[in-house]
């Protein structure tokens, strides 16, 4: 308890120990996310809504307020239930609106309903605007836009997953790094003979495999949560 | 249903990065705004639920292909105008000329079909009411490449004559684009219908597949045809041969001796067909309607 203390003291202050904490505790989120079988949000989807609260609750918890993962497993449920609500409302679906807290008599306390209070949904949209514009910034840099990428990234989830090896192995290889970060472009005949891959699969694929690398470069925690969950780039 | 969050709204079109990764260009929901996490059905779910109706529907016709029409009028082709600037989008004409189906073959060719109004008319019509539509507008402004294909039995020569009219004047209004006519074969025209891509795409992906025998049409199937004609620049550039069948433009007259502007490759048949003037064989084309694209779409009444 005292070491999860000090990560989230460190997350707190900085993305990078927060992007590692959100890594750890990952099966935590599926675990959350996987709960509701029924859910008319594909379980992916969830997964990555559950990475996106469990961020903004290391950036709202409050230590002297209870256990924190009590407080984020409600967290993450109840943003859960919400959106199938949301979900349900728009796409004229119909929702059971008994939450699976109640069926398994498992009210939340006071403390942890004070944590909920708490968590504000302005506040994690604030986050990742400003991570996007950050982002959007990089990209630019590199002459590649969201726009771009809409027709860029591969429809095939295979196709995602090896662009998200790649660009992992972009960020991790201090001379691809560098490379890329000089350059201004993907090395792609280095990265292709690094991952054994044709150079024509990352030159097909070179937008989105820009656009993986930057945000895995960066202190954005929010958006990789909607990043490829792969268990290649989780390793 | 899935799950995204939105980052970038512009024009009422969203871009929403899906978990999972995938970058999708959706239509903006009232109240959206970048950053927000939104639910959204994929575009692409719509198709599965078409799939089964149109697989009813389509042994429905040719059961009745078969009773009424005979069989061999059933299997005889019908026109096809393939235009590619990115938005894929193909116009099926009846025996007469006219629009029977248009169809977009991607997100953004899809988007502009349902958006512009082209059953029915007659394909000049057609043509010059998508290429002036306000949807066509923001890509033939910053796109590098517009390629029309076409296959017909019978008109081929007509239809080939009016693109190559239209495309010397479209390129006159946005000089930064290459325009390119093609007429396809007949195996090229079904081929393409089979992997659902436009026959001018469906042909430059086996011109390719004639300069690099690893290439599928699966791993170009997603691809912009510009970025397809500079893979084959690139593979030629390499000193690669092109299959004599499948070189397109070769075989044409150089543009400064056939009097097309620099930026247009199309066949000429007849010796005016280039011109910005008006053809004589469509009376309801107005010359120079490509032009008044902003007055041209649905949205001037």
């Amino acid at each position: 308890m005292e070491e999860l203390a000090q990560r989230l003291r460190e997350a707190q202050q900085s993305p990078a120990a927060l992007n590692r904490l959100v890594g750890d505790y990952l099966p935590f989120v599926k675990k959350e996310a996987a709960r509701n079988t029924a859910s008319v949000i594909e379980y992916e989807d969830r997964v990555s809504l559950g990475m996106l609260v469990f961020s903004s609750c290391v950036h709202q918890y409050d230590f002297s307020k209870g256990n924190f993962i009590s407080f984020a497993s409600v967290c993450i449920r109840n943003r859960l239930m919400d959106e199938e609500k949301k979900a349900a409302r728009q796409w004229g679906r119909v929702v059971p609106l008994h939450p699976q807290a109640e069926e398994e008599g498992a009210a939340p306390d006071l403390e942890v309903q004070a944590s909920i209070e708490q968590y504000s949904r302005e506040r994690e949209q604030e986050l990742l605007a400003e991570e996007i514009r950050l982002v959007r910034e990089e990209l630019e840099k590199f002459n590649v836009s969201f726009e771009e990428l809409t027709r860029h990234s591969p429809k095939q989830e295979r196709s995602r997953c090896l662009c998200a090896r790649l660009a992992r192995r972009v960020v991790e290889d201090q001379a691809l790094r560098a490379a890329f970060f000089r350059q201004r472009c993907l090395p792609q005949a280095q990265l292709a003979q690094a991952e054994g891959v044709s150079v024509k699969t990352v030159e097909k694929h070179r937008r989105y495999i820009v656009a993986l690398a930057v945000i895995l470069t960066g202190e954005y925690p929010g958006i990789r949560a909607f990043l490829p969950q792969c268990k290649e780039v989780e390793g | 249903m899935n799950t995204g969050v939105v980052m970038q709204i512009e024009n009422g079109r969203a871009v929403v990065l899906g978990a999972g990764g995938q970058f999708l260009r959706l239509k903006a929901q009232t109240g959206w705004q970048v950053g927000d996490t939104v639910a959204f059905k994929k575009p692409v779910e719509k198709k599965k639920i078409w799939y089964g109706i149109t697989a009813v529907a389509a042994c429905f016709v040719l059961v009745l292909g078969l009773v009424y029409g005979g069989a061999p009028a059933f299997f005889q082709p019908s026109s096809v105008i393939g235009i590619d600037i990115n938005p894929s989008i193909e116009l099926r004409l009846d025996k007469e000329g006219a629009v029977a189906e248009a169809v977009g073959y991607n997100p953004e060719g899809e988007a502009i079909v349902q958006q512009v109004e082209l059953e029915g008319l007659p394909y000049q019509r057609a043509v010059v009411e998508l290429l002036s539509s306000p949807e066509m507008q923001p890509y033939l402004e910053q796109k590098e490449y517009i390629n029309f294909s076409v296959y017909s039995g019978e008109q081929t020569e007509e239809i080939l004559e009016f693109i190559g009219r239209t495309a010397a004047e479209l390129t006159a209004i946005h000089p930064q684009i290459k325009a390119a006519c093609e007429r396809v074969e007949e195996k090229v025209a079904k081929q393409a219908r089979q992997h659902g891509m436009t026959p001018g795409k469906m042909r430059a992906i086996m011109e390719l597949q004639g300069l690099d025998p690893n290439a599928t049409v699966d791993e170009y199937a997603d691809d912009e045809l510009g970025e397809i004609k500079r893979c084959i620049e690139a593979h030629k550039g390499k000193g690669g041969q092109a299959n004599s069948e499948q070189r397109i433009y070769q075989e044409q007259q150089p543009s400064s001796q056939s009097g097309q502007p620099d930026n247009v490759q199309c066949p000429q048949e007849s010796g005016n067909m280039h011109g910005m003037g008006k053809n004589q064989q469509e009376p309801d084309v107005p010359s120079g309607a490509m032009g008044q694209g902003k007055q041209h779409g649905r949205n001037s009444g």
